[in-house]
């Protein structure tokens, strides 16, 4: 279910897109963060002469269409859930470079959503295109929606 | 099979090794919220920053964002192969323990696959009072059509590994008798103009060695003026150190004997050996036997010799020592597997008014290798700075422990690395028999250590000697070749 806490999202729901402009301080401040000194997320002084989004950062995507979709939990603004969770899974396949400049857009569904050893997990799939269509990443995750398992409550 | 180009099935890639610190969590975390506000921000408390809160969410204490590690394993990729992974690349990262505060994670990886798919299968790995487990656990490609996007279990092979750094103690060769041997015997002196043997025995009585000096000839009666025995066996005691001043076909049979009577140490100049293919690796491969049989800790073959300017000890032929008088004791220490490249960096160094403390030619190395000295000058009181020439790696665990040494003491390295391009590299495997290694892989250790890499003669002299305590005392200009 939209609108409600993350640990409320269901298989089969479809988030509202998210699209914004990639800046150079969004990835030069996230380089930054991560010690990730490579040139090409710092400036456009890089062979391929533009400034690219560290491909890593479908994961701030994630945090961003959460955000828009779940009303009662934001992570970004600092509103917290019931639980803390905890990433399990990152799995991000790159079609090609984003660059400084572009406007993205990021589209996703929950794929499934299951309890297992008594903790419940939910799989993401996201998608990031530009504005103008061509496929920039595919992102799967799987995330721990509560790392306590029942009995130690 | 090769991999990428440039790669091949089995190379190891060396991420980086850092330590999770509160700090680097704070930066993680904040950045996130940066880049996703485009404005700067400051993260609140979460199971990442706010121990109590992690605790009561079940977690021992605060812990590491995982996306920190998968971000340390994206950065190797990045290095490794640039634009093909940031275009057609693929990571998979799965958490497997959390990362506490205060471990450290090594990130490496080892190409496992070189068709289309070019599988890198890489590790985040910790380490806590020597035990190892994996903290995270990723499989990568780095270009398109992956038949099999899953992540497969890492080999037995690569499971067993230990990572690049931080292996329990390697058996580094104690030198000190090499760098600073009570008495010495020069195999093959005379004082034929041109002699080796006789050169040595001139440089260590003009430098004022302290310690006894025997020429071992079976001709001559003399040399400069020392009397000769014939044989080693006829010295009244061992000498701590025997140089062999001798051609490679003779170094069998001088080492044995020397090992026979009871020397432990001893510097080969001889070529011919593994740099000069066929017959000489055999060569040297026997010796190499023979030495490890007989407990003989060799330097050389194919080397300069050894220049300690504080004792002084000048067991070298070198011409360089030729116009000096005296050698300037100092806080740098050097080792380099080029002869020519260490005489011209001591004779610089000398010139500009700095000193010398060892100065290692190491040659072939089938011994005793670069990483030996480096861990030695790491651990040597009287060493403030290390620098070296290096063409190849012989043992990439070993070499990174000794970084890690010397970072531990405090002590700036300044190394050259050759063997960037193609044509180095086979320049480098005709002057010592270096492998020279994957230059990426090379830059990423030496990055990650911290070591300070320079590509001339004159660099690496000028940061020497900037990083002289003389320098910073004496406020000196900093010396400059042009």
């Amino acid at each position: 279910m939209l609108g409600g806490y993350i640990s409320d999202l269901e298989k089969g729901d479809v988030f509202k897109p998210v699209e914004y402009v990639i800046t150079p301080f969004m990835c030069s401040e996230y380089a930054h963060g991560t010690e990730e000194t490579s040139e090409y997320f710092h400036s456009a002084r890089n062979p391929a002469g533009r400034q690219i989004r560290p491909p890593t950062m479908i994961h701030v995507d994630k945090m961003r269409i959460l955000e828009v979709n779940c009303d009662k939990e934001k992570r970004i603004a600092g509103m917290k859930g019931p639980d803390a969770r905890v990433h399990y899974e990152y799995h991000a396949k790159h079609h090609s470079a984003a660059y400084v400049g572009e406007k993205v857009v990021v589209t996703g569904h929950i794929v499934d959503k299951y309890v297992k050893r008594g903790r419940p997990y939910l799989w993401y799939y996201l998608e990031v295109r530009t504005s103008d269509g061509r496929l920039v990443t595919t992102y799967n995750d799987l995330t721990v929606l509560r790392y306590k398992v029942e009995g130690d409550r | 099979m090769s991999g990428k180009p440039g790669f091949n099935v089995g190379d190891e890639l060396a991420g980086p090794v850092r330590a999770i610190t509160a700090q680097r969590i704070e930066w993680y975390d904040s950045a996130m919220l940066s880049a996703a506000t485009n404005e700067l921000r400051q993260v609140g408390s979460n199971i990442h920053t706010d121990e109590e809160f992690a605790r009561s969410e079940g977690f021992a204490t605060a812990n590491a964002d995982g996306m920190i590690m998968t971000n340390w394993c994206s950065e190797m990729l990045v290095r490794a192969f640039g634009m093909d992974y940031l275009e057609r690349g693929e990571l998979r990262t799965k958490y497997i323990k959390p990362a506490n505060l205060g471990v450290l994670l090594h990130v490496r990886g080892r190409i496992r696959r070189g068709d289309a798919g070019s599988r890198t299968a890489t590790r985040c790995t910790r380490s806590t009072s020597g035990a190892k487990t994996s903290t995270a656990r990723s499989s990568s490609t780095a270009t398109p059509k992956s038949t099999s996007p899953g992540i497969r279990r890492p080999s037995a092979r690569l499971r067993n590994a230990h990572p690049m750094v931080a292996q329990p103690s390697p058996p580094f060769v104690d030198v000190r008798r090499i760098l600073e041997p009570r008495s010495i015997a020069v195999i093959g002196a005379s004082d034929q103009p041109g002699n080796l043997g006789g050169e040595t025995v001139r440089r260590l009585l003009k430098f004022k060695y302290p310690g006894r000096v025997s020429p071992i000839s079976r001709t001559a009666a003399t040399v400069a003026g020392l009397p000769c025995f014939a044989s080693i066996s006829e010295l009244p005691e061992a000498p701590d150190l025997a140089i062999l001043a001798i051609p490679a076909d003779g170094l069998m049979a001088a080492i044995r004997e020397c090992a026979d009577f009871g020397v432990r140490h001893g510097i080969a100049y001889a070529g011919g050996l593994a740099e000069a293919g066929g017959e000489g690796v055999e060569l040297q491969r026997a010796l190499v036997a023979l030495c490890r049989e007989k407990d003989f800790v060799l330097c050389g073959p194919n080397c300069v010799g050894v220049i300690n300017a504080t004792t002084p000890v000048a067991a070298t032929f070198s011409t360089a020592l030729q116009e000096m008088d005296a050698l300037r004791p100092g806080p740098i220490s050097m080792v380099c597997q080029s002869g020519g490249i260490a005489t011209t960096a001591f004779s610089m160094v000398q010139q500009a008014g700095f000193g010398i403390r060892y100065l290692v030619s190491s040659g072939n190395e089938a011994v005793v290798d670069f990483a030996d000295y480096l861990y030695a000058f790491a651990q040597d009181a009287g060493t403030r700075i290390i620098g070296g020439y290096l063409e190849g790696i012989a043992d990439g665990p070993k070499f990174v422990r000794a970084l890690e040494e010397a970072r531990a003491r405090g002590k700036p390295v300044v190394l050259i690395k050759a063997g960037t391009t193609g044509a180095t590299a086979r320049a480098a495997l005709a002057h010592t028999g270096a492998l020279v290694g994957e230059d990426r892989v090379v830059d990423a250790i030496l990055q990650e250590m911290g070591v300070m890499r320079v590509h001339s003669v004159e660099e690496l002299v000028d940061r020497h000697c900037c990083c002289s305590p003389a320098m910073r005392a004496r406020s000196l200009p900093v010396p400059a070749w042009v």
